[in-house]
C-alpha cells in the first residue's frame, strides 16, 4: 500500500516535469535553404541577383581585385598605412599568404558556387520560357567570368563544375589551363545560346557573352604567341580568328551598343545609360557598410567633400580615403592633349569646407586622381554605389583591332578610339607588321582602359611584365610576375593539393 | 476535530511529557549564553548532555536552558563550523560558553550539483571560497575576485574598463567551442561568462569550483570546462532581524610611468622627422621643418619647439586619464521565525573609468523567502533583479597623441591635426554616445516535499529574462559621423532562459556501517534570444542624436532569433562504508537541440572513490600529527555543446543587388552538418587532502589528465568548395596538470597569522586539430605574418604542439650595411642598414615564409597565488599576491613611445633596436617576444573591528582600507603583463585602486 502510493506520487511529479519537456527539433529562424527555394520566377531572379552581388563586394571588384589588378601594374601605388597585401602587390613580393590574393580567390569561387543551384534548379521552374533561359544563361556567364579571373590570376586552379554535396568531398586537384579554358568557352557558348539581347542594367546578355568570348580568345591567342607558360595548347591564329569573329559580332552585328562620343559621359556617375556599357555591375546601396569602394579608395580625403570642375560634371563628391594613388610616371605617359588624361583624371578641385581651389602640380594637390569611379550619392549614406564597367564597347573594339592584326579593319578600329581621345590617327605606314601594330593596340588599351582591370592581364598575356614594368618604369619584379601562387589556405585545406 | 483542538492536544502531550520527565528523574538545570570569539551570540547551537539523549539548543539571544539528569555530567556544545566543546558542569547552574571557529571546517557543507555534501565526504575535486574573502574589493563582478585564490583556476582580466569581460579557465583549455566554465547561481545555470555582473558580490555566501569529472559530470553537457557554483546568502530560520550596511569609497589611479610615452615635444618631433626621413616611398618628407605641410597646417621647426616659440605642449595622459572614483553601497536585512526565513538586499555601485567619458553604474537587488508549509512542504522563492548602465568611450586611443597639438582651438572647438584627424580624445569622450542599459530578472522557485522521512523531492522552476537597449550616435565631428553625416543606432536584445527541474533524494535504510544516498532527476531548459538593430545614417543635424532614426536618409534594420533546448536526466549514488570508503557514481543523459537528428543525446558517467585514511585504526598512533588524510580518485566523462544553434542546417545568405530598386538575392552561404554530435572530455583525477596538527596545516594536491575527443571545431573548407567552413567533430586536445593548495595557521594566539598558497601547472597539448590551416578559426585569412596585421591572431594551433604557440621569424641583430643585409637573404628595403636581420633558417638564400618557426608560447608554465593574513586584537591585515610564470607576450608596442629613442641611427649602430622607418612592415619575429612572467600585489587590506558590545545597538562594525593592484614585479616592458590572448595591443590601462570601507550590522 505504502509503496504503491509512493510510486503514484512520484509518477505524478514526473508527469508535471515532463509537461514542460521541450522539443529538441531545430527550426532555423529567418533562414531559407534549398528545400524551400527555387520554386518561382521571383526565386530565380533572387538567385541570380545573389550571384551578381558577390562580384560587387569588397572581396572582389569593389576592393581587393581593384588592388590586385592595379597596384601590381604601373597604374597605382598605395598610401603608406595601407594593408600589407597592397604593399606586397606593389613591390612584387606576393606570397601564397598575401591576403588580397586569398580574398579574391575565395570570392571567385563564391561566385561560381552561387551559380550551381541556378543551373541545376532554375530549368525546372514553371516560368516564362525565354526569361528562364536568360537567367540560366547568366549563371553560365558569371561562372565562366570567375574562372576566367582565376586562370588569369593564378594559372592552374581546381575546376569545380557542380555543387559540393558532402563537405567531406572537398578535395579537388588542379585542372590544366587547357581544361579551364575548355570549360570557360563552353560555358560562354551556352550563355550566348541561352541569353537574349535585351538591355537590363547590371546584368549580362548575349552581346556581353560575345564580348567576353572575344576577350578570352584574344588572351589565348596572344598568350600562346608570346610563349606564356601553359598556353602552348592554344593555336594563336585560330584564336585570333575566333576573337575577331566574336568581337566582330559586337562591333558590327548589333546596334544597341556603340562608342560614346563623349568620353566623360561614360563615367558620368549620373549618366549610366551610355551606349558604351555592354556589362557593368549595378551595385545596391542597401547594405550597412560601403559595399562598393572604388570611389572611396581613389578620391582624396577632403573634409566636407570637394567639387570637381564643370568639364568633369561639376559634381560634389564626399571625401575619399586616398588609399590608392595614381603613379605619376603613368599619368605622364599620356599625351598632353589626350582627352582621357584631361577628362578622366582630376587635377583640381574646390574644397567644400575650405572654399579653396587646389590643383596639381604645385598648388596643394600632390597627385592627380582618377575619376572613373565617382559616386555622387555616397554623401550621407556611406554605402557606395558606383557602377563597375566590366565590358565596354571600346574594349571590344580594341580586341577587334588586335585580333585583326595589321589590316585596314584593325587600323580603322584603333583609329576610332584614338580619334575619340583627340589623338592623331595611324595609317598602315606607321607599322612594320602585326607585332608592331598589336603592341600599339596594347599600348592604347593601357590608356583607354586604365584602372579597368585589364592592364595586368595585357602585360601577362604578351609577356611584357619585365619590358614595361622593369625597363620602362624601373620597378623590381621580385616574384610571381605571371602567375600568383595558389593561396596557402587552399593548398592546406584541399587534400588533393 | 478542528485545528485548535489538535493544537491543544499537542500542547497537552508536550506538557505531560515534560511533567513525566520531571517525575522520574532528578534534574539539574543549567543556563547560559553561547557566543563566538567576537562576542556575537550563536543561535541554534546544539547543547547535549554527553551519553544521554537530553538536549537543547540556543535561542535568538544565544540563551540555552538544559535540564540535566546528573549535575556532574558533561555538556557538549556543537555548532556548524565551530569546534565542539565539552564542559564538566560540576554542579554549576550558569555556564557561558565561547566557541572557537574550527581550524579546518571539516563539517562545512559544500554545495555540489543538485545537492550538498559534508566537506569531509567529498570524493571529487571541489574548492570553496567563502564570502569574507570576496566582499572587500569593489568590483562590478564576482569573477575578478577569484583571481589567484584557487588552484587550477586562471582568471584574466581582459581590460581595465569597468565591466569588461573576465576570462576564466579551469584546468586549461580543452575545446575550440568555448572554454568558459558553466556558472550555476542558486541552482540556475547562467550562460557562460559575461553576465555575472548581475550578481551583487555582497550577496554571495560561497563560491564552489568543481574541477574533476566526478564533480562536474552531473552537469554532463556543459561541465567540460569546469563548473562554478555560486550560492547567495539568505535568512535563517529562528534568526533575529539583522540589518547590515556596508559602504566602500575608492579611487583608481593609473601609473603614468608604465605608459611608455614620449613626454618631451622636441624628442617627439625629432623622432617623427627621422621616421619620415627614412621612409623610402616618394612624397613622404619630414614634418617639423617650420612650414605648412601638404594640407597647409603650419608645422613648427625643431628650433621653434626647442626655444619655446611653439606654444603647444600637451601632456595627453593628464587630459585623458583621471583619478577615477568608485562607490559601493550595500544594504541588507534578514531574519526568520520557526517557519519562515527571509532576506532582502540592494546594492548600488558606480565606477568611473580611468579614461574620461567612461562610466559604469549598477543596481542589483535580491529577495529570498523560505517558508515551511505544513510538516512536509517547504517553499522557497529567490528573486533577483539588476540594472547595469555602461557609458563607453574610445578616448583611450588618444594617449600617444602628438604633444605638439592642443586640445582645443582658440575658438573652443576641438583641435584637429589635419583633415584625417577625427581622434581628438576629448572630442571622442564628449561627442560619441555609446550607452548600454541592461535589465535582468532572475526568479527561482523551489518546492521541497519530504515525501517520506528519508525521501525528499525538489521541484525547481526558474526564469531569467534579460533585456538590453543600447544607444549609439556619432556626430559629424567623428570619422563615421563625417562619412555618413551622423550615424545613429539602437540595439535591442531580449533573452529568455527557462529551467525546470525535479529530483528525488533517497537515503537508503541499510545496516550499520553502510550509507547510501541516491539522487535521481530530470531537467529541461530552453533559451530564446531575440535581437533587433535599428540604424540610421544621414541626419539633418546632430541635435537629436539617435532619438529619431526615421529622420535618417538611410535606414537599416536587422533582426535575429535563436532558440536552443536541452533535455536531461541525471542520477548520483553516494555510498559510504564505515565512514572510511566513499564511492560516488553519477550519470547524466543529455539531449541538445544543437546536434544532428541521430546524435542529440549523449550519456556522461563518472565514478569516484575516496579513502579516509585517518579513520583507519592504524592511523590512531599518528593522531597528533596527521589529523586528516583522505585519498581520492575519479574518472569520468563530460561534454560540451558550446556552438551556435543551427550548425546542422544548410543556411542561405542574403545580399541585395541592383540600383535604384534592388532585388534581395538569396543563395548558398553555410553548409550544414547533420552528423554533428557532442564533444567529450574524459578526465582522470587523483588527489590528497591532508591535515596536520589538528588541521592547523592543511594541504590539497591534485594531479589530473584531461583528454577531449571529437572536438567540436570549425573545419575551414578550401575556397574552391565555395563554402567557408563547417562545424565538425574531429581532433583531440590533452590537458595535463597538477595543483597544490596549502593553508597554514602559523600563529593562533592573540597574534594570529595564517597563510594560503596555491600553485598550478597545466600543459595543453594539441594532439590533433587537422592539418595546419584547416583547424584554425577566424575569417579564413592566412594568419598574419606582420606586426601590422594586428587584427589577425598570431597564435596558432598546431598538431603535436602546446596550445598558444606564436609562429614567426628569428632575428639575429640589426643589419649594419646593405651588403650584410643582401648576404643574409633580405631584399629591397629590408636589406637596408638599420633593418631587422631575419634569419634564413632553411638556408635557401632568401628570407621567406618558409623561414618561420615557433618563437614563443603565451600559456604560462605555472600560475601562483599567495595570501597572508595577520590579526592582532581588533586589527587585521592581509596581503594577496598572484602571478603567472613562464608565458611569452608578443609585444607589438615594443618599438613605440619612449622605447623608440633607442633606435638604430647612422651614429648609433646598435644591434638591438632597428631604425625608425616609416612604411616598414615588421614581420612577426622573436624580437617582439618578451617574457610575460609577473607577480602582482593584488590586494592589501588593513582592517579594524570595533570590540563587541561597545554600542548596544551595533552588532558589529568594521572599517578597512584596501589597496588593489599595488605593484607588479615583471620584466615585461609594456603597460601590463596580464594580457588575455598573449598579444599586447596596448589596451585600456590598468590602475591601482585605494578603497576605504565600512561594514556595519545591527
Amino acid at each position: 500500500m505504502k509503496v504503491r502510493s509512493f510510486i503514484q506520487k512520484i509518477s505524478v511529479v514526473l508527469m508535471i516535469v515532463m509537461l514542460y519537456g521541450c522539443s529538441l527539433e531545430q527550426k532555423p529562424y529567418g533562414f531559407l535553404n534549398e528545400k524551400n527555394f527555387y520554386k518561382t520566377q521571383e526565386d530565380a531572379e533572387s538567385a541570380i541577383s545573389y550571384t551578381y552581388a558577390v562580384m560587387s563586394e569588397n572581396g572582389y571588384f569593389s576592393r581587393y581585385y581593384y588592388y590586385i589588378a592595379h597596384c601590381s601594374t604601373e597604374e597605382f601605388t598605395q598610401k603608406s598605412d595601407a594593408e600589407p597585401g597592397q604593399h606586397e602587390l606593389d613591390s612584387y613580393r606576393t606570397t601564397d599568404r598575401t591576403a588580397d590574393l586569398d580574398i579574391v580567390f575565395r570570392h571567385c569561387y563564391l561566385t561560381i558556387n552561387r551559380t550551381f543551384p541556378i543551373i541545376k534548379n532554375v530549368p525546372s521552374i514553371a516560368m516564362n520560357n525565354s526569361y528562364r533561359n536568360q537567367i540560366v544563361g547568366e549563371a553560365h556567364f558569371l561562372r565562366a567570368y570567375s574562372y576566367y579571373t582565376l586562370v588569369r590570376l593564378f594559372g592552374r586552379v581546381p575546376l569545380r563544375s557542380v555543387s559540393m554535396t558532402n563537405f567531406n568531398e572537398v578535395g579537388l586537384g588542379l585542372a590544366t589551363i587547357q581544361e579551364l579554358y575548355n570549360f570557360i568557352i563552353s560555358d560562354l557558348k551556352e550563355a550566348e545560346r541561352l541569353m537574349d539581347t535585351q538591355v537590363r542594367v547590371g546584368r549580362a546578355n548575349k552581346i556581353a557573352a560575345q564580348g567576353l568570348l572575344a576577350n578570352v580568345h584574344l588572351f589565348l591567342a596572344s598568350a600562346s604567341e608570346s610563349g606564356l607558360q601553359g598556353y602552348s595548347f592554344a593555336d594563336a591564329t585560330t584564336n585570333y580568328n575566333e576573337a575577331k569573329t566574336y568581337a566582330g559580332n559586337v562591333v558590327n552585328g548589333q546596334a544597341q551598343y556603340s562608342l560614346d562620343p563623349n568620353i566623360f559621359n561614360i563615367f558620368d556617375p549620373n549618366q549610366y545609360f551610355s551606349p558604351e556599357h555592354i556589362f557593368l555591375l549595378n551595385v545596391s546601396r542597401e547594405v550597412v557598410s560601403p559595399l562598393n569602394m572604388q570611389s572611396l579608395l581613389s578620391t582624396p580625403f577632403v573634409q566636407g567633400g570637394f567639387t570637381l570642375p564643370a568639364n568633369q560634371g561639376g559634381y560634389t563628391i564626399d571625401f575619399g580615403w586616398a588609399h590608392v594613388l595614381v603613379e605619376i610616371p603613368f599619368y605622364d605617359s599620356f599625351a598632353s592633349n589626350d582627352l582621357r588624361k584631361n577628362t578622366l583624371f582630376a587635377t583640381s578641385y574646390r574644397g567644400v569646407e575650405s572654399g579653396q581651389v587646389v590643383s596639381y602640380p604645385n598648388n596643394g594637390l600632390s597627385r592627380p586622381f582618377t575619376i572613373k569611379y565617382l559616386d555622387t550619392d555616397r554623401s550621407g549614406t556611406g554605402a557606395g554605389g558606383n557602377k563597375v564597367p566590366i565590358i565596354r564597347f571600346s574594349e571590344v573594339l580594341l580586341t577587334y583591332a588586335e585580333a585583326s592584326g595589321l589590316s585596314t579593319e584593325g587600323i580603322n578600329a584603333l583609329n576610332q578610339i584614338r580619334q575619340r581621345a583627340g589623338l592623331p590617327t595611324y595609317t598602315m605606314a606607321n607599322f612594320t607588321g602585326d607585332r608592331d601594330f598589336r603592341d600599339a593596340v596594347i599600348q592604347e588599351r593601357s590608356w583607354e582602359l586604365a584602372y579597368e582591370y585589364h592592364r595586368l592581364f595585357d602585360l601577362r598575356r604578351t609577356r611584357k611584365m619585365e619590358e614595361v614594368l622593369q625597363t620602362q618604369y624601373g620597378k623590381t619584379l621580385i616574384q610571381n610576375a605571371y602567375f600568383f601562387p595558389i593561396p596557402f589556405t587552399e593548398v592546406s585545406r584541399n587534400p588533393e593539393l | 476535530m478542528n485545528k485548535n483542538d489538535s493544537k491543544s492536544i499537542l500542547l497537552l502531550i508536550l506538557f505531560l511529557t515534560i511533567l513525566g520527565q520531571g517525575a522520574f528523574a532528578q534534574t539539574h538545570e543549567v543556563k547560559g549564553v553561547v557566543k563566538d570569539v567576537k562576542g556575537e551570540v550563536l543561535i541554534g547551537v546544539s547543547v547535549q548532555q554527553e551519553g544521554t539523549n537530553i538536549g537543547a539548543s540556543t535561542d535568538f539571544d544565544g540563551n540555552y536552558t538544559i535540564k540535566m539528569n546528573d549535575p556532574k555530567g558533561v555538556l557538549v556544545f556543537k555548532y556548524l563550523g565551530f569546534l565542539d566543546q565539552k564542559i564538566n558542569v560540576n554542579g554549576r547552574n550558569v555556564i557561558d560558553v565561547v566557541l572557537q571557529e574550527g581550524a579546518q571546517q571539516l563539517d562545512e557543507v559544500v554545495v555540489v550539483g543538485y545537492g550538498s555534501v559534508k566537506k569531509s565526504d567529498l570524493t571529487g575535486s571541489v574548492q570553496t571560497l567563502k564570502a569574507k574573502s570576496l566582499e572587500e574589493t569593489p568590483t562590478p563582478s564576482i569573477d575578478l575576485l577569484l583571481q589567484g585564490k584557487l588552484s587550477g583556476v586562471r582568471v584574466t582580466q581582459t581590460s581595465g574598463e569597468p565591466g569588461a569581460g573576465v576570462n576564466i579557465q579551469i584546468r586549461g583549455i580543452g575545446s575550440r567551442a568555448g572554454s568558459n566554465p558553466l556558472y550555476i547561481v542558486d541552482g540556475f545555470p547562467f550562460e557562460a561568462g559575461g553576465n555575472l555582473k548581475q550578481i551583487n558580490p555582497n550577496d554571495i555566501a560561497s563560491v564552489e569550483i568543481l574541477k574533476d569529472a566526478s564533480a562536474t559530470a552531473i552537469y554532463g553537457s556543459r561541465g567540460a570546462n569546469g563548473v562554478v557554483i555560486i550560492t547567495t546568502k539568505g535568512g535563517r530560520k529562528n534568526q533575529k532581524p539583522t540589518f547590515s550596511f556596508s559602504m566602500q569609497n575608492g579611487v583608481q589611479i593609473v601609473d603614468h610611468d608604465r605608459l611608455n610615452l614620449i613626454n618631451d615635444p622636441l624628442t617627439f618631433a625629432i623622432l617623427s622627422n627621422e621616421t619620415r626621413q627614412n621612409d623610402t616611398r616618394d612624397g613622404v618628407n619630414p614634418l617639423f621643418v617650420g612650414g605648412p605641410d601638404d594640407e597647409g597646417i603650419y608645422r613648427p621647426s625643431l628650433t621653434e619647439i626647442a626655444n619655446g616659440t611653439w606654444p603647444h605642449r600637451t601632456y595627453w595622459p593628464d587630459v585623458i586619464l583621471r583619478g577615477a572614483l568608485n562607490q559601493n553601497i550595500n544594504l541588507s536585512a534578514s531574519g526568520g521565525n520557526e517557519k519562515t526565513a527571509y532576506s532582502a538586499s540592494v546594492n548600488f555601485f558606480r565606477q568611473q573609468g580611468v579614461l574620461i567619458g567612461n562610466d559604469y553604474y549598477s543596481i542589483t537587488g535580491r529577495t529570498k523567502l523560505d517558508k515551511k508549509i505544513g510538516e512536509k512542504f517547504n517553499f522557497n522563492s529567490n528573486i533577483a533583479f539588476s540594472y547595469v548602465k555602461r557609458d563607453r568611450t574610445q578616448s583611450g586611443n588618444g594617449i600617444g597623441r602628438s604633444p605638439l597639438t592642443p586640445v582645443f582651438n582658440p575658438d573652443g572647438t576641438y583641435y584637429r591635426d589635419g583633415s584625417q584627424d577625427f581622434f581628438n580624445p576629448v572630442m571622442l569622450a564628449n561627442e560619441i554616445t555609446d550607452i548600454s542599459n541592461e535589465y535582468d530578472l532572475n526568479a527561482i522557485f523551489t518546492l521541497q516535499w519530504d515525501i517520506l522521512e528519508n525521501l525528499n523531492f525538489r521541484y525547481r522552476s526558474g526564469i531569467k529574462v534579460g533585456l538590453s537597449v543600447a544607444d549609439y550616435y556619432e556626430p559629424r565631428t567623428t570619422f563615421s559621423g563625417a562619412v555618413f553625416n551622423g550615424v545613429g543606432q539602437i540595439s535591442n536584445f531580449l533573452g529568455i532562459h527557462l529551467v525546470n527541474e525535479a529530483f528525488f533524494t533517497y537515503d537508503w535504510k541499510l545496516p550499520e556501517n553502510h550509507k547510501l544516498t541516491t539522487m535521481v532527476g530530470a531537467s529541461t531548459e530552453e533559451v530564446q534570444n531575440r535581437s533587433s538593430d535599428l540604424r540610421g545614417e544621414g541626419f539633418v543635424n546632430d541635435v537629436l542624436g539617435n532619438e529619431n532614426l526615421f529622420s535618417a536618409t538611410n535606414r537599416i534594420t536587422s533582426n535575429s532569433a535563436v532558440r536552443e533546448a536541452l533535455q536531461s536526466y541525471f542520477f548520483r549514488f553516494n555510498y559510504t562504508y564505515k565512514d572510511k570508503y566513499l564511492f560516488t557514481v553519477t550519470g547524466r543523459n543529455d539531449g541538445s537541440s544543437k546536434f544532428g537528428t541521430e546524435n542529440k543525446f549523449a550519456f556522461f558517467p563518472s565514478a569516484a572513490f575516496a579513502w579516509k585514511v585517518t579513520n583507519e585504526p592504524f592511523m590512531e598512533r599518528f593522531e597528533n600529527v596527521v589529523s586528516d588524510l583522505k585519498l581520492r580518485t575519479s574518472y569520468g566523462s563530460v561534454g560540451n555543446q558550446g556552438i551556435s544553434p543551427y550548425q546542422t542546417e544548410e543556411r542561405f545568405g542574403l545580399r541585395p543587388y541592383g540600383y535604384p530598386s534592388p532585388i534581395s538575392g538569396y543563395g548558398p552561404w553555410m553548409v550544414g552538418n547533420n552528423a554533428l554530435k557532442w564533444e567529450t572530455t574524459t578526465q582522470f583525477d587523483f588527489g590528497i587532502d591532508l591535515g596536520l596538527f589538528n588541521n592547523r596545516v592543511s594541504l590539497t594536491a591534485d594531479i589530473y589528465r584531461k583528454s577531449t575527443e571529437d572536438l567540436l571545431r570549425n573545419q575551414l573548407l578550401p575556397h574552391s568548395s565555395g563554402f567557408e567552413s563547417v562545424w565538425i567533430n574531429s581532433g583531440s586536445i590533452k590537458n595535463n596538470g597538477y595543483e597544490l593548495a596549502i593553508n597554514a595557521k602559523i600563529l593562533t594566539g592573540e597574534f594570529k597569522w595564517g597563510v594560503d598558497a596555491n600553485l598550478s601547472r597545466n600543459v595543453i597539448e594539441i594532439v590533433d586539430i587537422g592539418p595546419e590551416g584547416v583547424g584554425a578559426d577566424g575569417y579564413g585569412l592566412p594568419v598574419g605574418s606582420y606586426i601590422e596585421s594586428f587584427r589577425d591572431n598570431p597564435t596558432r594551433w598546431r598538431n603535436g604542439w602546446p596550445l598558444g604557440i606564436i609562429v614567426g621569424y628569428r632575428v639575429d641583430g640589426i643589419v649594419q650595411t646593405e651588403a650584410e643585409g643582401l648576404a643574409a637573404g633580405l631584399l629591397g628595403d629590408e636589406a637596408l642598414p638599420g633593418e631587422f636581420k631575419y634569419v634564413d633558417l632553411n638556408k635557401d638564400g632568401v628570407v621567406d615564409v618558409n623561414d618561420q618557426t615557433v618563437i614563443g608560447n603565451i600559456q604560462p608554465d605555472f600560475i601562483v597565488g599567495f595570501t597572508s593574513e595577520f590579526s592582532y586584537k581588533n586589527f587585521d591585515f592581509s596581503a594577496q599576491f598572484y602571478g603567472a610564470i613562464g608565458n611569452d607576450i608578443l609585444n607589438i608596442k615594443r618599438f613605440e613611445g619612449a622605447q623608440s629613442v633607442n633606435r638604430w641611427t647612422v651614429n648609433n649602430n646598435t644591434n638591438k633596436w632597428p631604425s625608425l622607418r616609416g612604411g616598414r612592415l615588421n614581420r612577426i619575429s622573436d624580437w617582439w617576444i618578451e617574457d610575460g612572467s609577473y607577480l602582482r600585489i593584488a590586494n592589501v587590506t588593513l582592517g579594524y573591528n570595533l570590540p563587541p558590545d561597545t554600542f548596544e545597538f551595533i552588532k558589529s562594525l568594521r572599517v578597512y582600507l584596501t589597496g588593489n593592484n599595488l605593484h607588479t614585479f615583471t620584466n615585461f616592458s609594456g603597460a601590463d603583463p596580464e594580457i588575455d590572448g598573449g598579444v599586447n595591443y596596448g589596451s585600456y590601462p590598468k590602475y591601482r585602486t585605494f578603497t576605504l570601507g565600512l561594514n556595519m550590522s545591527f
